[in-house]
């Protein structure tokens, strides 16, 4: 119960801190427009004064955002070098910015004449106090920035109070809207145009928009990322519940366990003269107490897990969409109670039928399981019936024709449902086959470990229902990430193939800012023993409601496939796109329902055009869509935007160390550029891709610990409850060894039965997650690849803890006296 | 006299959240020419902008009568600040050197409803600017222009819009003396290069909301154009700025500036121009202002002063006696910003005598410095 709730408090709170600091981060900078007006690469600076001066516009403001990366601060002319995160500077407009901001400024902290400095002197900014406390930078200090591949100069000239933007964007500085053309060299552009539209007036501004602009709400921009949290957050949640699930059937075995334990101490009450009510009473308020103390402890060791996962969901997205920093919230009240009544309530209602079936009982009969058992047996066609429904459930999840990834996760959950019903009828039905086959076989202790299950189907079939699932989780997960890991493998194979890449030192901080100069590409042309090149720029273009990555490509070596093509000519694909088609990549293909032979719409300076779409590749770089086209294309449909990245192919005789090197050394001091070797660049990519599954792996061992636990403590009170059985054994002449024997059969046996079902559920459950959420949620297909070591070891380890449940009963065994335990009887 | 341009630009700045301090620096800009010696005014190249001096504005003030016969009266003002006399070279065209700031205000004189907008931009990009050589200035859509022969200017405030052809009538009259040097204060400098063109014509549109239709308006404008790099003295806290042109063809300019002791600043002048066309400066001694009665502005806090509200002027010299009435009592521009500052400018009926003629005329009025702090309390 206490991990079940700690898995599920953890994850509520995580996927709450990160959705509360994406919502607010976005609305900080989006204050209070009501639209705004984004192109693709960038607006026209003179478009402004158009649409601030439209009757339909109450307020205007142009905006350019970007993201640099602190490389050092200086202060009184010494450098020192920082790792703190990296800045989102805001070129805003003094003279336009007022309607739109959420708060003033209480404290300002601009020292005299500052402000005429930030409006007139280039590379001036105002940070907020939050970020220069945090940082230890002050007024009067100069950060080094990397701004597309170059060391930049941005002198603090005062602080501003964060209370002018939200919580959550303390990593903003304040530029002026020159200052940022400056900084990032978009002179002539603006990133957006923020408007406050009259009510009902959008027509007028959507007639004045030209071919590459776009009207939004402002939430537009976020709402990728909120997207994205809010699946990670779903995704978490409902491997949380699953994680209640499995805490709750282990809690049901304990109660029920509790209950029949003393069922002869209720007998003696009854005997007594305690009423049913009281009695029925007595037990509900004890397992609730036991449910609420578990739920306790999961509140707190939730918390403490709730960091950890913060902290992995944070890295994730940073990895892949763009620098976040998220900060970890408090449960609310109504949730903690919410947590805590739900943990009463599935002990009480564990506790509810043995409690009642034992208040039930005439006095006398206390004590004979088999009545109990009875019941139990009769409850059977029950469960099977609730797992076909569970079944259909789960099959019109995964037929549902849907982009959608809910019902997928719904199905997933019917899945674990159907196994976790099924196992006790399955159970029920094939123990008496062993026990007959073994028995025939002239078998003495199978038969007897066999039957010993049987008997106590009760509770061995809870226990073993709770652990498959538990085992299936695990084993779902395993292959799951096992298939992912492989297949992102041989994508990396196909697609880092140059010897040496270059970027700009900051392309993983600010993703969309990165370049590479100009001048350092041409230096890189000239690099001795170059065998061929290849140049990208990308751009993000509108498609649907989405945005998609679409980027031009120089490759100087036609014969190097980059990628693997799904659909389409492999042999002519290439060479069609780098002539002036597009190949689009799987998600794309999928999320637009796009294909050979299809156009795809993109709209450049110059107004929309339709590109061909030559082909299909696999790739897991963009969950939103690539597409590709030559270089020759790109230009002309964008202009010179930049160079994204480079890389070279170098000479067979070529050594790509000393190459790597040298160009290190050539181009340090001048460009901010990152060289990185073929190695080191597949390292990188293969350690964003664990980070990426950092949640993932937590959970899985979280689910491993908690069958392993489950698996022994469920064992260990079976054996403890029988050990008048043994004691009956042993005076029988039974040796101790044979007890042991005995044990040990049995633990195997407990432990089988979820083995068994997890196989096949988490299988099941592995193609639900891969063929079904994955497709649905990123549109690239996974194949599926089962990591059979890793599985087996799971499986090993599940019996193993089965093996070492037996060793404490075994011992209670040995020492207890047979006299003594059969006194009882 | 329309020394509210550091005030105006200032308020701008202080729009800015992120600050509240002094943005504009308190000592004399430097690096600045000066208004000090007597300068040759030739146009139409004087009425463009003058980056050498920090501070210019171009007023327009007038009354229009639309086919319906109701009257509007009309303000529309660009000033000019810059920020720095040299800025760095820079690679952004959207680098600030100058500011400019647009006010707006309108009054319907039947509803008694008066509207007022401002705004200010970096003159930058086609956002704002002031070309120098000839008369072209505008922030966004608001612009006043020279072309061949007439001028047009384009504003609007609070939903309301004006297109407006104007026609200058007279030569332009220079204010001071010498001729077009208008002193301020007692020091060397303490003067700006001020002169009007009274009684241009008017003729355009008026749209009076943004889903109106245009309506024809006809009517009568003042145009008002100073530069400058340093003006008021320390000891000024505001001034009361008068402008008629009388149906006997005589145009008056007067302002009177106020002490911080409650007296009237012997710089305080005026311009007289007869129908022939004869100009003749007023000192501060060749006229008289009285206040007739007060106004207290609603938005008033217990600290300000309540405005005049009507005024006998009296030019003994030249026969001038005239009463002035604002033709609506309420046309104050407030600026909800912190920090801002609220002034009266409004349109006025000016009626009285001239020499042994009655005479008549609408005007405007400017009062500055009755609410929050004076000039030099920025």
């Amino acid at each position: 119960m206490t991990s079940g709730v700690a898995v599920f408090v953890a994850i509520a709170l995580a996927g709450q801190a990160a959705r509360s600091s994406f919502v607010s981060a976005v609305e900080a900078i989006s204050g209070k427009a009501t639209h705004e007006v984004v192109a693709t690469g960038g607006i026209e600076e003179g478009r402004f004064r158009e649409f601030a001066a439209m009757p339909a516009v109450e307020a205007a403001q142009p905006v350019l955002e970007g993201r640099a990366m602190v490389l050092a601060v200086t202060r009184d002319g010494r450098r020192e070098s920082t790792s703190v995160p990296p800045l989102r500077i805001l070129g805003v407009d003094p003279f336009f910015a007022a309607p739109f901001l959420t708060a003033r400024a209480r404290d300002p902290v601009v020292p005299e004449g500052g402000l005429k400095r930030f409006l007139t002197a280039s590379g001036t900014a105002l940070l907020s106090n939050t970020w220069a406390a945090e940082t230890g930078v002050e007024a009067g200090d100069a950060l080094v920035l990397v701004v597309a591949g170059r060391e930049r100069i941005l002198r603090v000239l005062g602080l501003y109070d964060l209370s002018v933007l939200e919580e959550g964007a303390k990593d903003t500085a304040l530029v002026d809207l020159a200052t940022g053309q400056e900084l990032f060299d978009r002179l002539g552009r603006l990133d957006r145009i923020e408007l406050q539209v009259k009510t009902g007036r959008e027509s007028d501004i959507e007639a004045h928009l030209v071919a590459t602009e776009m009207l939004q709400r402002p939430q537009r921009r976020g709402e990728r990322l909120a997207r994205m949290i809010e699946a990670f957050r779903l995704n978490l949640l409902a491997l949380g519940g699953l994680a209640l699930v499995v805490g709750a059937l282990l809690v049901f075995n304990a109660a029920q366990f509790m209950v029949i334990r003393r069922d002869r101490l209720l007998g003696q009450l009854r005997t007594l003269g305690a009423s049913r009510k009281a009695l029925l009473a007595a037990t509900l308020a004890e397992t609730t107490l036991f449910g609420l103390l578990g739920g306790l402890l999961g509140l707190m060791l939730g918390g403490l897990l709730a960091h950890a996962l913060v902290r992995a969901i944070g890295r994730t997205i940073t990895d892949l969409y763009a620098f976040v920093e998220v900060d970890i919230g408090g449960l609310s009240l109504g949730a903690t109670v919410a947590i805590l009544v739900g943990a009463a309530f599935i002990a009480a209602s564990a506790g509810w039928f043995p409690a009642l079936d034992a208040a039930r009982t005439a006095p006398r009969m206390v004590g004979l399981r088999s009545i109990g058992e009875a019941t139990y047996r009769l409850r059977l066609p029950l469960l099977l019936a609730l797992g076909v429904g569970a079944l259909v459930l789960a099959t019109a999840g995964i037929l549902l024709p849907t982009r959608s990834w809910w019902p997928g996760l719904l199905a997933a959950f019917a899945l674990i449902a159907t196994g976790a019903c099924w196992t006790p009828p399955f159970m029920g039905w094939l123990l008496p086959k062993i026990q007959e086959a073994t028995e025939r076989w002239g078998w003495l202790l199978p038969p007897m470990a066999t039957g010993a299950v049987h008997r106590s189907l009760s509770r061995t079939g809870g226990a073993a229902a709770g652990l498959g699932v538990a085992l299936a989780m695990t084993v779902g997960v395993l292959i799951m990430v096992g298939s992912f890991e492989r297949e992102l493998d041989r994508w990396i194979d196909q697609a880092i193939q140059a010897d040496v890449f270059v970027g700009d030192v900051s392309q993983r901080q600010a993703r969309d800012e990165a370049r590479v100069p100009a001048a350092a590409v041409d230096e890189l042309r000239k690099t001795p023993g170059l065998r061929g090149i290849d140049i990208l720029r990308a751009v993000e273009i509108p498609l649907g409601q989405r945005s998609v990555r679409f980027a031009g490509v120089e490759w100087s070596l036609p014969e190097a496939r980059r990628f693997e093509i799904l659909e389409g000519d492999p042999e002519r694909a290439y060479d069609l796109a780098l002539a002036g088609a597009v190949l689009i990549s799987e998600p794309l293909a999928r999320h637009h329902r796009l294909g050979v032979g299809d156009r795809l719409p993109v709209s450049g300076r110059s107004g929309p055009v339709e590109l061909e779409i030559v082909g299909v590749f696999r790739d897991y770089s963009y969950d939103r869509g690539l597409a590709l086209t030559g270089a020759g294309r790109f230009l002309e449909l964008f202009g010179e935007l930049g160079v994204r990245n480079v890389a070279l192919y170098l000479e067979p005789e070529i050594d790509r160390e000393k190459t790597v090197q040298s160009l290190r050394q050539r181009l340090a001091g001048r460009y901010a550029l990152e060289i990185r070797s073929n190695g080191e660049l597949r390292e990188e990519v293969t350690d964003i891709f664990h980070r990426t599954f950092a949640v993932t792996y937590l959970l899985q061992v979280i689910a491993t610990m908690m069958a392993l636990v489950g698996i022994a403590v469920t064992l260990f009170g079976l054996f403890l409850e029988r050990g008048r059985e043994m004691a009956t054994l042993r005076s029988l002449g039974m040796e101790l060894d044979g007890v042991r024997a005995l044990f040990a059969l049995e633990s195997i046996l407990m432990a089988l039965f979820p083995v068994l079902i997890s196989l096949p559920l988490g299988a099941a459950l592995a193609w639900v997650l891969t063929a079904v959420i994955n497709l649905r949620s990123f549109g690239w297909t996974i194949r599926y690849h089962v990591p059979w070591t890793a599985v087996l070891g799971t499986f090993a380890l599940a019996l193993a803890a089965g093996l070492v449940a037996t060793i404490a009963p075994m011992i209670l065994a040995r020492r207890q006296s047979v006299a003594l335990a059969l006194r009882e009887e | 006299m329309r020394a509210t341009a550091n005030r105006l630009v200032s308020t701008a700045l202080a729009l800015l959240w992120v600050l509240s301090g002094p943005i504009l620096p308190q000592e004399a800009p430097t690096g600045f020419s000066r208004a000090e010696e007597p300068r040759e005014l030739t146009f139409p190249a004087d009425h463009g902008s003058h980056p050498e001096f920090s501070t210019e504005w171009w007023y327009l003030t007038g009354s229009v009568t639309t086919d319906d016969g109701n009257l509007y009266g009309f303000q529309a003002t660009w000033f000019r600040n810059a920020l720095v006399a040299e800025r760095e070279p820079r690679a952004s065209s959207l680098a600030v050197r100058d500011v400019i700031l647009f006010h707006g205000g309108l009054i319907d004189v039947e509803r008694q409803a008066f509207f007022s907008e401002s705004q200010a931009s970096r003159a930058a990009s086609s956002w704002a600017g002031a070309e120098t050589g000839r008369l072209e200035v505008w922030l966004l859509d608001n612009r006043l222009s020279a072309g061949p022969d007439t001028w047009s200017a384009r504003f609007g405030a609070g939903g309301w819009e004006l297109d407006l052809e104007l026609a200058p009538a007279r030569e332009p009259l220079l204010h001071g003396d010498p001729p077009g040097l208008s002193r301020k204060g007692p020091e060397r400098g303490q003067a700006s290069y001020y002169y009007s063109l009274p009684r241009l014509e008017v003729r355009g549109s008026l749209r009076r909301g943004p889903d109106d239709e245009p309506v024809e308006a006809v009517g009568q404008a003042w145009f008002d154009h100073e530069f400058f790099s340093r003006q008021l003295a320390e000891s000024q806290v505001g001034w009361d700025w008068f402008s008629v042109a009388l149906d006997d063809g005589t145009d008056l300019m007067l302002f009177e500036l106020r002490q911080r002791d409650g007296g009237r600043a012997s710089t305080s002048a005026g311009t007289l121009r007869l129908a022939d066309g004869t100009r003749r400066h007023l000192a501060a001694s060749d006229f008289e202002i009285e206040v007739a009665s007060t106004w207290r502005s609603p938005a008033a806090h217990p600290h300000d002063d309540d405005y005049p509200a009507s005024w006998k002027i009296v030019v003994p010299s030249a026969g001038l006696s005239l009463e002035v009435e604002p033709m609506a009592k309420d046309q104050e521009h407030r600026d909800e910003a912190p920090g801002a500052m609220a002034y009266w400018e409004g349109l006025s009926r000016f009626r009285g005598r001239h020499g042994d003629r009655q005479v008549e005329g609408l005007g405007y009025v400017e009062l500055v410095g009755y609410r929050g702090a004076g000039p030099s309390g920025l």
